[in-house]
């Protein structure tokens, strides 16, 4: 995946230096030596302007701090906690939504009756029902699957109508016509047509599962990345603070890099 | 191609015991919101022999789809009778046999989109009506790739529609439709998305296989020269609403292929039919638009 490695090899051969800040100066490299320099920056400024750590720590500082967490501090469990009510609850909500959007897709009544709550619920902002969550379920598990699942829910059962009625109708009739059930024709042919649309509300509906978790985390929480951020805070642990949203940011891009390889794989017959 | 698996040779045996369609006045009209209905097939009386091929060509809206559809099963006509005459019964519509309507035979569908499952590889798409009819594995995929082989695709079972010519994914189709080794094959305009040449080819190819399985067949085309190439009996569609304006028995003799469309007779048939067509089509023409 390098678009101008041939031209650049002749000059690599010619000349070594050159040849060294050519690859300096591939795109990817170089955004990797943003990063560094940025980092570098950081860590010099606040030595050299002598800033408050508390305000801003030094780079080094969070890394030893991050370390630190893990290690001694528990931040595995925190870690485990958020993950397990993140992914709980999207599955659930995948289930269900992906159930329901097929049930609306493929009748209309339910499609009428469950339309005019979705356009009320998907809208709302998730997090204004985490006092009323609270109030029904209090702040433990069920709270946490509850609020996590309620992220993911809509985006899938939208995504799962959209990509159903999207469908070639033509080969549906070609399905029935070689003798497919309509049990048959959903499994076999609405759901698979489907594929990346409901992927798509996938990818939306777990970053809101995310946020959710995490805010919900820092409101109540007593273990997790949200409650564990928020008590750092508190105390001005502002390493802490920083080592938590490296963490965050990494569940970010692993989570995001495991779908794209999904996709990749179910999507397989969509290349060429 | 021209070697017919044993895939499609046992409906060969079965046309000899097969059903007949009769469609008696038939006729097919959408209500709409404005009040003026659409008729989208005004009265149609014809009959399917079994095992020969008959083409319904006319002029574009004129209902030839509607009428395959109806056929099928998947649109319900709103005036006339579709029967299905077992054979041995009597044809005739005063017979004690016409107050059943029979028994559909097992028809099978070659669509002019190809309507292939992008998802799904060569191999699995012609092993579909299989796979929901419930056979074993080990035997569907036997089945599919006989079924391959006799339309040329053999070494592209794994491969995806999207990695096929417009003509290949056709043949996927026709192996699709003959594995289920139907009573009925029905052909709706299946090369009307295919290049001119193409088309030629897989004309000839498809004329061969279906007279080798002797399975009725219902083509519905555009193409003067396909109906005139693979049918017994040609029926020409007016424009819309929809009639049958003749039946035209084509006696040209079997095997037929490129060379047959220099036969004299095969000239005289495409004249007569032309000239039949010719004034349907401009009346489409004038139609649609009035309607614009």
């Amino acid at each position: 995946m390098r678009p101008d490695a041939p031209i650049a090899t002749p000059a690599a051969a010619s000349a070594p230096s050159a040849g060294l800040l050519v690859r300096l100066g591939e795109p990817k490299t170089l955004g990797w030596i943003a990063v560094a320099a940025v980092l570098l920056v950081w860590e010099l400024a606040v030595i050299v302007l002598e800033l408050n750590p508390i305000y801003l720590p030094q780079p080094s500082r969070i890394v030893v701090a991050l370390v630190e967490m893990f290690s001694s501090g528990g931040l595995t469990k925190d870690l485990i906690a958020t993950l397990t009510r993140i992914f709980g609850g999207f599955f659930i909500a995948l289930g269900f939504g992906v159930a329901l959007g097929v049930w609306m897709a493929t009748s209309e009544r339910v499609r009428a009756i469950a339309d005019n709550f979705i356009a009320a619920l998907y809208p709302l902002p998730k997090v204004t029902l985490i006092p009323l969550l609270i109030i029904w379920l209090g702040t433990g598990g069920p709270f946490m699957l509850t609020i996590s699942m309620l992220g993911a829910f809509f985006p899938v059962v939208i995504n799962t109508v959209l990509g159903i009625s999207q469908c070639d109708q033509g080969l549906v009739l070609a399905a029935r016509d070689l003798g497919a059930s309509r049990r048959q024709i959903i499994r076999m042919v609405l759901l698979p047509s489907a594929i990346p649309s409901i992927f798509a509300g996938i990818r939306l509906g777990l970053g809101v599962s995310i946020i959710l978790v995490v805010a919900a985390e820092m409101v109540v929480g007593k273990v997790g990345l949200g409650a564990r951020l928020y008590l750092a805070g508190q105390v001005l642990e502002t390493e802490q603070v920083f080592a938590v949203l490296i963490v965050l940011a990494t569940l970010g891009i692993v989570v995001t890099k495991f779908q794209d390889a999904i996709d990749i794989r179910l999507g397989h017959w969509r290349v060429n | 191609m021209s070697s017919v698996s044993s895939a499609t040779a046992s409906s060969a045996a079965a046309s000899s015991a097969a059903t007949t369609i009769v469609v008696e006045e038939i006729g097919l009209t959408f209500p709409s919101k404005s009040g003026e209905a659409t008729v989208a097939l005004a009265e149609v009386s014809c009959r399917f022999a079994p095992g020969k091929v008959t083409a319904i060509i006319g002029p574009s809206g004129c209902g030839k789809s509607t009428l395959l559809q109806i056929v099928r099963g998947f649109l319900t006509p709103t005036r006339g009778k579709l029967r299905f005459v077992a054979p041995g019964a009597s044809t005739d519509a005063n017979a004690e046999a016409a107050a059943a309507l029979g028994k559909p035979p097992h028809m099978a569908t070659v669509w002019q989109a190809f309507n292939l499952f992008p998802w799904r590889t060569i191999l699995d798409n012609a092993a579909f009506g299989l796979e929901v009819a419930g056979v074993p594995k080990a035997e569907r995929v036997a089945r599919a790739k006989k079924a391959l082989a006799a339309v040329d695709l053999t070494g592209f079972e794994q491969k995806f529609p999207r990695q096929l010519s417009g003509g290949m994914r056709q043949r996927v189709g026709i192996a699709r439709a003959l594995v289920m080794e139907p009573e009925v094959l029905l052909l709706d305009e299946p090369f009307g998305a295919l290049d001119a040449q193409t088309r030629l080819v897989l004309q000839e190819q498809l004329a061969a296989l279906v007279e080798t399985s002797g399975t009725t067949a219902i083509l519905v085309t555009h193409s003067i020269e396909e109906a005139v190439l693979l049918a017994d009996t040609i029926l020409v569609m007016t424009a819309r609403p929809g009639r049958i304006a003749a039946e035209i028995v084509n006696d040209l003799p079997h095997p037929r292929s490129m060379a047959t469309t220099r036969d004299p007779r095969f000239a005289a048939l495409f004249d007569r039919i032309y000239g039949l067509l010719r004034q349907e089509v401009i009346r489409a023409m004038a139609t649609e638009g009035a309607d614009a």
